[in-house]
């Protein structure tokens, strides 16, 4: 016995298929074997549940023919009668404990398995490259830790149980009926195929109208999402009415399309109902004039309608069942593709790990470089940065200059060329020492929920005590503001952050690439979207925090980097001028373009 | 519950006629086990065979007729089921739509667009399943305890005394997992959200690396949820098989006392039979409506949530309120003139404080300052996305409350931050501005832009297809379409809020120059000083208060933060201009 609603029938859309079933079968069976010792009681268990779902019929029928005898007079034996009924009562006393038993070790087995599955899918995804994140949408990721992963849990759990269970008592329902009466149980079977293809029909039929409906949905959800996203661009434009109207049409075709849907699958049980009500009848009418030619006892024609009860609903529930099936193996084949990507960016075997930190020599040489082979992002790269010097990176969006910085940090691997660190490839080097090395400051400033504290300290998470976040916070010129902040250290920032301003929030990413003390600092326009005020505080923080370091600085304004050692104007992934502010000025090329720009002297 | 009955109401006739089918459909499956008995009773034990095939041929006729009422009402629900859904998004969305920002920001977008999609369609489909299921139950039990009786009393007694009692603990289980669904939604919610950071924050992760933090953090979720969900699933698992017994307890019971009765003469094997087949019946539809009871629980907590936003006012019904019923204005260009305005979003602290200016037609009005001194907040008081706290802002001497709304946020055109764009062609999304442009008002609008080159240098131009958010393009190319589809609106008020913050300096440059060639009154919220030095005004912000106001020459002279702001900005010192250094 299992929930009745699940045991409703569930028709979705056109299930997905795995592109090969056995293979996923094989890689999922590891994750049963290790709760081999149970699973092999939850399988006795289901065995013994389905026995009682064969022996009480049995026995009832049994009761009441040998029991009560109506030839001469109405006469009950009764203490056969209390034997027959004490052991019906044993056996339904087992049966409910072995269903209890199976139901929930069954979805305890489920859980466990989808719980381990997601752990090993965060633990690979945290060491995945870069690349996957960028290539993959967030969503498309997601999905897979919270859908495909409820997908294999409900197959493996429920599904899989009840497509066993079932064959297992289907076998044992159609041995007891032919012992019982032969031509009775061919008469059941007659309706098996009648079901099958009932089944078949109206699913495929309704199939079509969910897949359709699918499709409105999501043409609905996307109405919806980008016009409450954009309300404010849309009521600036004054184009409510426009989307109001192209909404309803989704929901339009939604509704009806989820109508034809539901009354197409919904006729579904009605229409078993019939079989099985007409089945029902028909072993009431032939098993009563068999029984009143003596060839059968009343008795048997009670066990065969129960049967018959019991017989023809696991039938459909198979097809329903093994869509979940289907569906789940789809979905572990999506889990399983995702642990099978390999990292690409990996420590080599004899990786470089130095006891001392890092002096901060870097030396693109001839750094070649493209996302994807066909489009080149970085045309041979060429410069030197010595240990305490200020690298400013400038140039149009599309130039290459973040790239630059991804293939410092390896997010990336260079295509041709070679990066230096000290001498060494940064490819020899241990990826952890390496990017240990290098604090990095993005365009958008990402912080996580959790106290201020805890994101400066994310920095360096060995070093968290307060003093030394406030040390860091200080130096980031994010004290005020901070300690203005209803707990101060420790309020918690709530999703991204969003309880303080844009500034602050970069002033405490800057907190938090200080509070790493890494000797080579990456600033990607890390300053574009603050105030000038706090640039200003800032401005003087990088002044004391650059010292002695190595610093790659990418900024529009040039206020910031009128100071730097190294200036890279870089224009469609050339590097094509290098210098400081006054040779660049002087030699009047396009650093003295984008100069005079900034100061309106055209 | 009243927000239910509003939308079920217009389709009262299609919502009656479910339960009434159902009611069809009980009757035929009651009658069943009935029949059943005369077969045995008196068929086959009573020795009256010719009673078999006729009763065989009702049984046939009742059951057709209780299966068209199921799929009437199967047909029934699901039209009723679907309307309401239908008809309550829509509402919903209309709603929003014209919501102030105020009340989007207090319900939050994300939160908005979770409540026309999951909220909505968890109530729809609560209320299909109720219309039939809610009603089977009493209508079987009830149907079943009657026919039961009528067969024999005392063994009905022994039966209604097991079911209550399966029902009681049947609801008990149901009450008392609430709080454990709960539970397991909020971890999953946790759990989502935990991937959600993870994913979002990836590269700070890395750059860190500082993944063995962020896998902790998710295999404490992910515990947290795998306990609560076997917490759930134990709770639960205890109540099918209890159930079942209690049916079985019955059929035992049954048997027993009935065969006291047959003995007793007040009863047949027939009447044993169907007996027990109304118990099964019982059952069924207790399981079934406990469920629905358990999900209507479920959904109480979506028909808040769906209450809450149509319980929100309109802009419109607002403005109403505002202007005590008067009709509205029509707007006309003229001077905007701020009067000691004074905002807060939350009623506590001011983002604006006594703020005053007047703004000439046709001239440009900077507006600088730190982050957080209340420039964004400024220019969303013209276009009315926000009302002023208190003082009164107005345009051609009319406050703007009595002025159409929208009429005036047609004419008062913003280009955000935040470059927003939507799926569609590049001509979609500049034909936003002005539904009827030509190509040719639309590619003069970009070369204002400064991006008529890029669209012609595309192989499809104004057919090249934007994804969602439009991801294909850059920040700078983003930006620079939305100035375009600003400028295709033709607005007699231009309003930029930041929005060359992603263009380099050169872009920038030429987009001020086409500016600068247009007639209309501009306000421009600016970084950089030397965007804006030509202005008319310049409004110099500090915590939500005018610190100085004035052209820059004016400014050079009389505000120190000015001066040392462009001194920072330039790196130049002790001049008055850049243009004199640099000479």
């Amino acid at each position: 016995m299992r929930n009745p609603m699940a045991q409703r029938p569930h028709i979705g859309g056109t299930p997905e298929k795995a592109r090969s079933n056995r293979k996923t079968l094989l890689r999922l069976l590891p994750y049963w074997k290790e709760h081999w010792l149970l699973m092999t009681g939850l399988l006795l268990c289901s065995v013994a549940s389905v026995g009682v779902t064969l022996a009480a019929p049995y026995l009832i029928g049994r009761t009441i023919d040998d029991c009560i005898s109506v030839t001469d007079g109405i006469s009950i034996d009764y203490p056969l009668m209390s034997m027959y009924l004490f052991a019906l009562a044993v056996i339904y006393v087992l049966g409910s404990l072995a269903s209890w038993a199976q139901e929930f070790g069954m979805t305890w087995v489920s859980q466990q398995i989808v719980a381990k599955l997601r752990r090993q899918m965060m633990d690979h995804l945290v060491n995945l490259d870069v690349n996957y994140y960028d290539t993959n949408s967030r969503g498309d990721i997601l999905s897979r830790f919270s859908n495909d992963a409820e997908l294999v849990k409900d197959g493996m759990g429920q599904a899989l149980i009840q497509v066993v269970t079932t064959v297992v008592s289907m076998i044992g329902m159609i041995t007891t009926m032919i012992v019982l009466s032969p031509s009775l149980t061919g008469l059941v079977c007659l309706s098996i195929p009648l079901v099958l293809l009932l089944t078949r029909i109206i699913v495929r039929r309704s199939r079509r109208f969910f897949d359709r409906q699918q499709v409105a949905l999501g043409k609905m959800n996307s109405v919806v999402e980008e016009s409450i996203n954009g309300l404010r661009v849309i009521r600036s434009l004054g184009r409510e009415e426009d989307w109001r109207l192209s909404f309803e049409k989704a929901n339009t075709e939604m509704r009806l399309s989820g109508t034809k849907a539901q009354i197409n699958s919904g006729l579904l049980m009605p229409m078993l109902r019939v079989l099985d009500n007409f089945t029902y009848i028909l072993v009431a009418v032939v098993g009563g004039m068999m029984a009143l030619q003596g060839a059968l006892t009343v008795g048997t024609i009670q066990s065969f309608l129960l049967y018959t009860r019991n017989f023809l609903r696991p039938v459909n529930m198979i097809a329903t069942q093994m869509n979940s099936l289907q569906s789940a193996f789809a979905g572990a084949e999506r889990v399983f593709d995702m642990l099978d990507v390999v990292p690409k960016i990996m420590d080599k075997k004899d990786a470089v790990n130095p006891s001392a930190d890092v002096k901060g020599h870097v030396v693109f040489d001839h750094v070649q470089f493209g996302y994807t082979p066909e489009k080149q992002i970085l045309k041979d790269v060429s410069f030197t940065a010595l240990p305490g010097q200020v690298v400013a990176i400038v140039g149009g969006t599309g130039a290459g200059k973040t790239t630059l910085m991804n293939l410092l940090s390896r997010f990336y691997d260079v295509d041709g060329g070679r990066i230096l660190l000290d001498g060494v490839d940064v490819r020899d080097y241990g990826i952890t020492y390496l990017r240990d090395s290098m604090a990095v400051v993005l365009q958008e400033p990402i912080l996580f929920t959790d106290t201020v504290q805890n994101n400066i300290c994310y920095g360096d998470p060995a070093r968290h005590s307060l003093e030394e976040a406030q040390e860091s916070a200080r130096l980031a010129m994010a004290e005020s503001f901070i300690e203005r902040l209803p707990h101060g250290y420790e309020t918690v920032l709530l999703r991204q952050g969003e309880n303080i301003s844009h500034g602050q929030k970069q002033l405490l990413t800057i907190a938090r690439a200080i509070h790493s003390r890494a000797p080579i600092l990456v600033l990607d326009e890390a300053t574009s979207n603050i105030d000038t005020h706090t640039e200003l505080l800032l401005q003087k923080a990088i002044d004391n925090l650059t010292a002695g370091k190595t610093c790659f600085m990418i900024a529009h304004r040039l206020s910031t980097i009128r100071g730097a050692d190294l200036i890279l104007v870089m224009e469609h992934g050339q590097i094509v001028e290098q210098g400081t502010h006054d040779e660049l000025l002087a030699k009047g090329g396009v650093y003295k373009g984008i100069y005079d720009a900034q100061f309106d002297v055209a | 519950m009243n927000l239910i009955w509003k939308y079920l109401r217009p389709h009262w006739k299609l919502a009656c006629l479910a339960p009434l089918c159902v009611l069809l459909e009980v009757w035929a499956e009651l009658e069943q086990p009935d029949l059943m008995a005369v077969i045995v009773d008196r068929g086959i034990l009573g020795g009256e065979p010719d009673v078999v095939t006729p009763t065989g041929i009702k049984m046939v006729v009742i059951m057709i007729i209780g299966v068209v009422g199921g799929i009437l009402s199967i047909y029934a629900a699901g039209r009723v089921a679907y309307r309401f859904g239908a008809d309550l998004r829509s509402d919903l969305y209309s709603r929003i739509s014209r919501f102030s920002f105020s009340d989007v920001d207090r319900l939050e977008a994300p939160s908005l667009i979770t409540r026309m999609g999951d909220d909505v369609n968890r109530v729809q489909q609560v209320i299909q399943a109720s219309m039939r299921l809610l009603f089977r139950a009493p209508f079987m039990f009830v149907g079943a305890v009657v026919m039961s009786f009528m067969i024999d009393t005392n063994v009905s007694v022994v039966l209604l005394a097991l079911m209550l009692c399966s029902f009681v603990f049947v609801i008990r289980i149901m009450r008392s997992s609430l709080p454990l669904f709960v539970d397991q939604q909020r971890k999953r919610d946790g759990f989502v959200s935990v991937v959600q950071e993870i994913l979002v924050g990836v590269r700070v992760t890395k750059a860190y690396t500082n993944e063995d933090v962020e896998s902790r953090k998710f295999n404490s979720v992910n515990a947290n949820l795998l306990d609560s969900t076997i917490k759930v699933s134990r709770h639960m698992s205890f109540m099918m098989p209890f159930v079942s017994f209690a049916l079985n307890a019955g059929i035992i019971a049954v048997i027993y006392f009935g065969a006291g009765e047959i003995e007793a003469d007040r009863m047949k094997v027939g009447g044993i039979m169907a007996t027990i087949n109304y118990l099964a019946q019982i059952q069924m539809a207790l399981m079934m409506a406990s469920h629905v009871i358990l999900s209507i629980t479920q959904a109480e907590a979506s028909v808040n949530r769906l209450r809450e936003v149509l319980d929100t006012p309109t802009e419109a019904e607002s403005d109403e309120r505002l202007r005590d019923g008067s009709t509205p204005l029509p707007y006309s260009p003229g001077d905007v003139v701020f009067d000691n305005v004074s905002f807060s979003y939350d009623g506590n602290r001011h983002q604006l404080d006594g703020v005053s200016f007047n703004l000439h037609r046709g001239e440009t009005l900077a507006i600088l300052g730190e982050t957080g001194s209340g420039k964004t907040t400024l220019v969303n008081l013209i276009p009315r996305y926000y009302d002023p706290s208190s003082g009164s802002i107005s345009i051609d001497g009319k406050p703007l409350t009595s002025i159409d709304r929208r009429e005036l946020q047609s004419k008062v055109a913003m280009v955000m931050q935040h470059s927003l764009l939507f799926s569609g062609t590049i001509r979609d999304n500049m034909r936003m501005g002005k539904p009827d442009a030509t190509d040719d008002e639309i590619m003069a609008a970009c070369d204002a832009a400064q991006m008529g080159d890029h669209i012609r240098s595309l192989a499809d131009g104004l057919d090249h297809v934007l994804d969602q958010g439009a991801t294909n393009l850059s920040g700078g190319q983003k930006q620079r379409l939305c100035i375009a589809r600003t400028l295709l609106t033709r607005p007699d008020v231009l309003i930029l809020d930041d929005s060359f913050c992603s263009l380099d300096l050169l872009t920038e440059k030429k987009i001020k120059m086409e500016l600068d060639k247009l007639t209309m009154t501009k306000i421009i919220v600016a970084q950089r000083i030397s965007s804006i030095r030509n202005a008319n005004q310049i409004l110099m912000l500090r915590n939500g208060q005018v610190e100085a106001c004035g052209t820059h020459d004016e400014l050079m002279n009389s505000c120190e933060t000015y001066r040392e702001t462009f001194r920072a900005q330039t790196g130049l010192s002790n001049s008055n201009s850049g243009k004199e250094a640099l000479s």
